[in-house]
């Protein structure tokens, strides 16, 4: 580099004037000799480090520049806990400081492909959190009073282990549950569950996904759609569902690359998302009129002869609807859409724009663009009209109506049964179906739930069904993310309900405050988890795992336990369900400990490794592959944490089989769907027999929040409080910092000529009611949200009380919360975010005071009579804040929401069904039991 | 505009910063009409995106290319015709932002509609998700000042912090204090031209009080600067491009003058000194005037781009210059009145043409907030009315020295508020 410094400079940096730099221009003025060979030809360049160098990968650090510094790094592949899509991540292990400096994408992902969202690389906040929890740590007062202990592992895993060996020995199984949130792994606590023979797994599915579960269940078994976007030709979306659904990268990817070949995109949303501003079509329909539209459509694909014959007369089940109109006549195909015809016959363009508040005129126009895709028609529903209203089943279940009609169930370009995409682990131990039945879980009135109703948990506790004596709440935040957050509150308070709580989580939340121990578990990098999804056509599976102890391992310095290699003393569940099993069976006594021990050293503790290598040689292919690198499968896993088990998973129901197995279709016996007639289910016999006549097939349900019923000049909406946001992970953004910059407000959405009419504008501050109290918000005046319905986004909020530990102090607001009478609440905020001095110099360049306000607890619980989905949509009265509201006010009175579950509960129509069954056999639900659990009164 | 050479081009192209060299005047982020640039509050200094350089040194795509899960973000080399970008060029229809400031950019933007590349048709507020209460970085202590001269009627839902203001009061404080430091001597010129009876004793009683406010005015640049300690960078890494670096060196000029004034003063003759004060008077006008030309480097304010800035602040060296010299020197300046109040009908017209602006949009814009907006207050009532009109017509009636000294702080009120609002107000129209 030849030296271009001024005289000037140069003479007065030999006289030691200024500082030498020996620098212009960033180049060395010394030939910079010693720089990292590039990767590519100049003019190309590389997405990624070659795998060759992940072992020692030399960069230049950014932060350094210009100098160029040289980093070495050890780049580890896991997966990303951050929503349910698990992509690939690659962690940069820092060889100099051995800790993790940043994340990426990981390029040997199927599903990602070296792609994230804003929650991926967020991680590495998560990890270095300064507020973070690192060891176990008891209430030592009241629970709930904040008074917290740090206490061993060990005194905590003998508590709550002979705790539940007590239980279990005195037969009382059904008191033992463990309640997740976010998952994140394959099949692994179905097998610790049926060790210890508890019917003990609660979720948080009845508050996310039960309605559109239910809906594809009553179709075809599987639960979930699976669209493959990249083949489709005309992709329909039931929601914001890009950010609103999960797996917004993958998905987001390829709906983007149909588009840019050529596919068009309709969203189908009361709120122009981020998603429906980048389709062809916006549809704003007022919530939970979605099934009038899609039944429209479907009659118009019938009436212009737009269906898939051949797919409707081989795969749906018309001749038991046929057969169920008039028994006595033999079933014509002719006949079945005649008589289809005829059942939606009302469902005319018009009929259905007027219901929906949409233009006619587009009616027809989609209809025929779904028709034309064909079989290239995908469409997803999750979360949004399924989850928000009453009968919200049923729009999912008149969505899927579609891809039947024209043939587009598990083609390529179609929407396939989630199923199809799963890969389900074979364990090199699996315990027997356990021989319970859990009436806290599975009540007697929702024999159709999908599935726990873990929604109305505080109130059936409060009847007296049950208690609860140890109550695992993992990555689970009811207090703050269910509706009625303070009958949440109630029943953890109430020692008698809820013997003992312990809280899985690597950061406190507001259940968490309400927790007798508080343990450590890790984030995506500190943990091992299996993981599989429906998120494109195709079979992969991914390995989520603790990356500095594979840091040490490839060091030569491996550790025996994922907590040693960990921050503090952070376990990891996989580990922690072993040595806890083991606590509560010491002896063996049990016939628990037995499925905990190693396989190949009798008596010894099962280690992760053993555990995930029995499963990944049993992966098709895997031990091929990975034996072209010479690698033992696990190994091959820890190297590049992702695999692809199948290209393409097509057209799975045409499979031929043996005559016992399946159905014959074209003179072949086949697979089919998992249904009671193998076929799609038009019909439902389910329906009939379980005693709902009126639904036997897809139909329109008016919603609890029915437009017609509301008067918008009164301030009267519905409240469409469902929808996130894609940089946003439900309730665990509070520990990212990155994520709560980008977002750390919730106003209220209204369209200007709702807002004109109250009189308010962009950050007025309203109150808003709903049935059991009120929050005060401010509003954002927007042309994106459809006249007559009004919305709020449900991440931002989060609060502690001033006896709780400083957590999330990016996002968390501190109130006040009183009791004024039995029941009756009401919160105001103390303080908003504020600076504060940390480790990370980044708490002290806070620039946002406002964190949101809690809007779910002031929901009463809509628990819907069939699928037992929670209905989120509230029917709210807006008005202007009064003199004495203040922003983030709050008041509830959970009597009331107790009295509005005892409404809704008389909505339904309980077990038993046939049989004197409690569920039908051929539904799904996690953790099955034994057959014989499912009837009433059976002596197990 | 950089004066130090800490921002520059790399031969790839790619323009890249170097901050042990900056100093942190903050001239970048006036500079880049893209807002590109801003002060990282844990270095000091300025820092931009520079196409992860680090990557591409290591042969590696930038990393939003690679993490983008859209495909939005296309990289590469323009010039191959082969790559993917320049068939994208070739075959879509792209945008530039802001084309009109001809940086000749490369990052190009396809489908982009008007409201997303000029910022000026958004309001600059709270947005959906995120609110700012205080400003970042330098302005971490401060208020936000949001932008609501909505031309259109689009809705800004998501953007970074505001940065706020980055040149503040202190450069205020720079324009005035210069401006006495200059028109010290070009009154002291006036007058030894037009043969009044100044003595040496007042000659150096004004070279010292001119050197006292030009070291003042160098003190306010120091201070202003983030990185303070390295206010000798701008001296020997100049950049002689770079008014900032330019205008270093004339203060330097002006201060050396002004000293071998005042050793005349001290020991020499009158005549000497006078002969030197006249020598002195083009550098004192070129300390006066250069600062028009630093603002109108700042291609990222279209308003500090007006020729007019040369005359206000020359007018206000000579009007701050004659009201500081009436408390230094004994004998009246009664005749000088009316070639002064010449002046001050000058400055008004200058005053009323400057903040005029121009047909560029955003200076009509920040003309609009002065003119009828925010600040019309500020500037019809103190700048015009209490600055100008006032003074001049209670000079013009009444010579007595307590109308004098009246209307002396009624002009200082007007200039100060003018080169206030000169400053502040242009800094406001949001970048990006």
């Amino acid at each position: 580099m030849e030296d271009k410094r001024s005289f000037i400079e140069k003479a007065a940096e030999s006289l030691g004037f200024i500082k030498k730099l020996d620098r212009f221009k960033g180049e060395s003025l010394a030939e910079f000799t010693d720089g990292i060979p590039k990767l590519t030809e100049p003019g190309d360049l590389a997405n990624f480090p070659p795998p060759e160098q992940w072992n020692n990968w030399i960069e230049y650090d950014a932060t350094e520049l210009p100098n160029k510094i040289k980093k070495t790094y050890s780049i580890i592949p896991t997966t990303c806990f951050n929503c349910e899509a698990a992509c690939g991540l690659l962690a940069y292990v820092d060889k100099e400081k051995q800790s993790i400096r940043k994340f990426e994408g990981n390029p040997y992902h199927p599903a990602s492909r070296g792609k994230t969202c804003a929650k991926g690389p967020a991680t590495i906040n998560q990890i270095n959190d300064s507020d973070r929890i690192l060891y176990p740590m008891k209430q030592v007062g009241k629970r709930g009073e904040g008074k917290w202990e740090r206490v061993s592992w060990d005194e905590a895993l003998e508590d709550i282990g002979s705790r539940i060996g007590k239980a279990i020995r005195e037969k009382r199984n059904n008191e033992i549950a463990y309640h997740v949130g976010r998952p994140g792994n394959e099949g692994y606590m179905n097998r610790v569950l049926n060790a210890w023979g508890v019917d003990g797994h609660n979720s948080h599915t009845n508050i996310c996904s039960a309605g559109a579960r239910f809906g594809y269940s009553i179709w075809h078994g599987s639960d979930r759609p699976s669209p493959d976007y990249a083949n489709a030709k005309f992709i329909l979306l039931m929601s914001a569902h890009l950010e609103a659904g999960h797996y917004f990268n993958p998905h987001s990817q390829r709906i983007i690359e149909a588009k840019l070949k050529g596919a068009k995109l309709c969203v189908i949303d009361p709120r122009l998302s981020n998603t429906a501003a980048r389709a062809d079509y916006w549809l704003p329909t007022f919530p939970g009129t979605e099934a009038a539209l899609f039944l429209a459509l479907a009659k118009i694909i019938l009436d212009e002869n737009l269906y898939n014959r051949e797919f409707l007369e081989n795969w749906v089940n018309w001749q038991d609807y046929l057969k169920n109109k008039n028994p006595n006549v033999v079933p014509l195909f002719i006949d079945f859409i005649a008589a289809i015809k005829e059942e939606y016959k009302s469902y005319t363009p018009e009929f259905a724009a007027a219901e929906c508040g949409i233009d006619a005129a587009i009616i027809p126009e989609i209809a025929r663009e779904i028709g034309k895709a064909g079989t290239q028609f995908a469409c997803h529903s999750w979360r949004s009209a399924a989850s928000g209203n009453l009968g919200g089943w049923q729009t999912t279940r008149s969505l899927h109506f579609l891809s039947v009609l024209v043939g587009a169930v598990g083609t390529e370009g179609g929407t396939l049964p989630n199923d199809w995409n799963k890969f389900k682990p074979t364990f090199h131990d699996t315990p027997p179906a356990h021989k319970h039945w859990n009436e806290l879980h599975y009540p007697d009135e929702y024999p159709l739930a999908h599935y726990e109703m873990s929604n109305i948990l505080p109130y059936m506790l409060k009847e007296g069904r049950g208690k609860l004596d140890v109550y695992f709440t993992r990555v689970f935040n009811p207090v703050w993310t269910y509706p009625d957050g303070f009958s949440w509150m109630e029943m953890l308070q109430d020692t008698n309900k809820v013997g003992l709580h312990i809280a899985l989580t690597p950061t406190w939340s507001e259940t968490a405050f309400f927790a007798d121990y508080v343990l450590p578990m890790g984030h995506a990098s500190e943990r091992h988890d299996l993981n599989s999804y429906e998120t494109h056509q195709a079979m992969w599976i991914a390995f989520r795992q603790p990356i500095m102890r594979e840091y040490l391992r490839r060091e030569g310095k491996e550790v025996k336990l994922t907590y040693e290699a960990n921050i503090g003393e952070v376990w990891e569940e996989d580990e922690f369900f072993i040595e806890l099993s083991w606590r509560i069976d010491p002896d063996g006594s049990l016939g628990i400990r037995k499925h905990f021990e190693s396989p190949h050293k009798p008596g010894e503790k099962l280690t992760v490794d053993e555990y995930y290598a029995h499963i990944f040689n049993n992966v098709p292919g895997l031990r091929e592959k990975a034996k072209q690198e010479n690698l033992s499968a696990l190994d091959f896993m820890k190297k590049y944490g992702a695999f692809e088990v199948k290209q393409t998973v097509i057209n799975q129901h045409m499979t031929e089989v043996p005559a016992d197995k399946g159905i014959e279709v074209q003179g072949k016996y086949r697979q089919g769907f998992p249904t009671p007639s193998r076929k799609q289910e038009f019909f439902s016999k389910t329906m009939l027999d379980w005693k709902w006549n009126e639904h036997t097939i897809p139909g329109y349900i008016k919603s609890h929040v029915y437009w017609k019923g509301l008067d918008n000049t009164k301030g009267e909406f519905p409240l469409v409080p469902t929808f996130r946001l894609p940089t946003m992970i439900h309730s665990r953004s509070g520990n990212a910092k990155w994520l709560v910059e980008i977002s750390n407000r919730n106003p209220i959405w209204i369209n200007t000529i709702d807002a004109d009419r109250l009189g308010i504008q962009t950050n007025d501050l309203v109150k808003i009611n709903t049935e059991i109290g009120y929050f005060v918000d401010k509003v954002w005046v927007t042309e994106s949200i459809r006249p007559g319905v009004i919305a709020c986004s449900h991440h931002l909020g989060r609060w502690r009380r001033d006896q709780d530990p400083l957590a999330n102090r990016w996002v968390m607001n501190t109130i006040n919360i009183q009791e004024k009478e039995s029941g009756k609440y009401t919160v105001n905020t103390t303080t908003q975010i504020e600076r504060y001095k940390s480790s990370d110099k980044d708490s002290e360049h806070i620039f946002w005071k406002d964190g949101g306000v809690h809007q779910n607890i002031t929901f009463p619980p809509h628990p819907d009579p069939i699928s037992g989905m929670h209905c989120w949509h509230q029917k709210v009265k807006i008005e202007k804040a009064g003199m004495n509201d203040s922003y983030g006010d709050i008041y509830v009175d959970t009597n009331k929401s107790y009295n509005i579950y005892k409404e809704w509960l008389s909505l339904t129509r309980p077990a038993p069904g046939p049989d004197n069954l409690r569920r039908p056999l051929w539904l799904n639900r996690p953790l099955k039991p034994i057959t014989e659990a499912y009837y009433k009164n059976n002596s197990i | 505009m950089c004066p130090v050479t800490a921002l520059y081009k790399r031969e790839d192209g790619i323009v890249d910063f170097d901050n042990d060299r900056c100093i942190g005047c903050k001239s970048c982020t006036q500079a880049c009409p893209y807002d590109a640039l801003y002060i990282d509050p844990v270095s000091n200094t300025a820092a931009k995106c520079n196409y992860c350089s680090h990557r591409i040194d290591n042969g590696l795509l930038p990393s939003c290319v690679v993490a983008c899960p859209e495909q939005a973000i296309i990289a590469g080399d323009v010039l191959n015709k082969n790559s993917k970008i320049a068939q994208l060029l070739s075959s879509q229809k792209v945008r530039v932002r802001k084309p009109e400031k001809g940086t000749a950019p490369n990052l190009f933007y396809i489908d982009a509609k008007a409201e997303s590349l000029e910022p000026t048709l958004t309001n600059k507020q709270n947005y959906v998700w995120s609110s700012q209460d205080s400003g970042v970085g330098l302005n971490k202590n401060k208020k936000i000042e949001p932008f609501e001269n909505n031309l259109g009627k689009a809705k800004r839902t998501y953007d970074v912090p505001d940065k706020g203001i980055m040149w503040g009061n202190e450069v205020v404080g720079y324009l005035l204090t210069k401006a006495i430091a200059a028109g010290l001597v070009l009154i002291m010129t006036g007058l030894v031209l037009s043969g009044a009876a100044i003595k040496i004793q007042e000659i150096l009683y004004c070279s010292i009080i001119s050197l006292v406010f030009i070291a003042l005015t160098g003190g306010l640049l120091v201070k202003d600067l983030t990185q303070p300690k390295r206010f000798l960078y701008i001296i020997f890494r100049p950049q002689f491009k770079s008014w900032l670096a330019r205008g270093t060196y004339i203060i330097i000029g002006f201060s050396i003058a002004l000293l071998i004034l005042i050793f005349v003063c001290l020991f020499g003759n009158e005549s000497t000194a006078k002969n030197i004060v006249i020598l002195t008077s083009p550098i004192a006008i070129i300390t006066a005037i250069y600062t028009a030309f630093l603002f109108a480097q700042a291609k990222g304010r279209a308003f500090w781009n007006n020729k007019m800035s040369i005359f206000f602040m020359l007018l206000h060296a000579v009007i701050l210059g004659s009201i500081v010299i009436a408390f230094i020197i004994s004998f009246n300046l009664k005749q000088e009145y009316n070639i002064l109040e010449w002046m001050h009908g000058l400055n008004l017209i200058v005053t009323l043409w400057l903040f005029k602006g121009s047909k560029v949009l955003e200076s009509k814009i920040v003309s609009d907030m002065i003119l009828k907006g925010k600040y019309k207050f500020h500037f019809w009532g103190l700048v015009i009315l209490v600055g100008n009109i006032l003074p001049v017509l209670l000079l013009h009636f009444c010579r007595a020295n307590s109308i004098t000294n009246f209307a002396s702080i009624f002009i200082l009120t007007g200039i100060c508020i003018s080169n206030y609002l000169f400053i502040k107000v242009p800094q406001l129209i949001p970048l990006s």
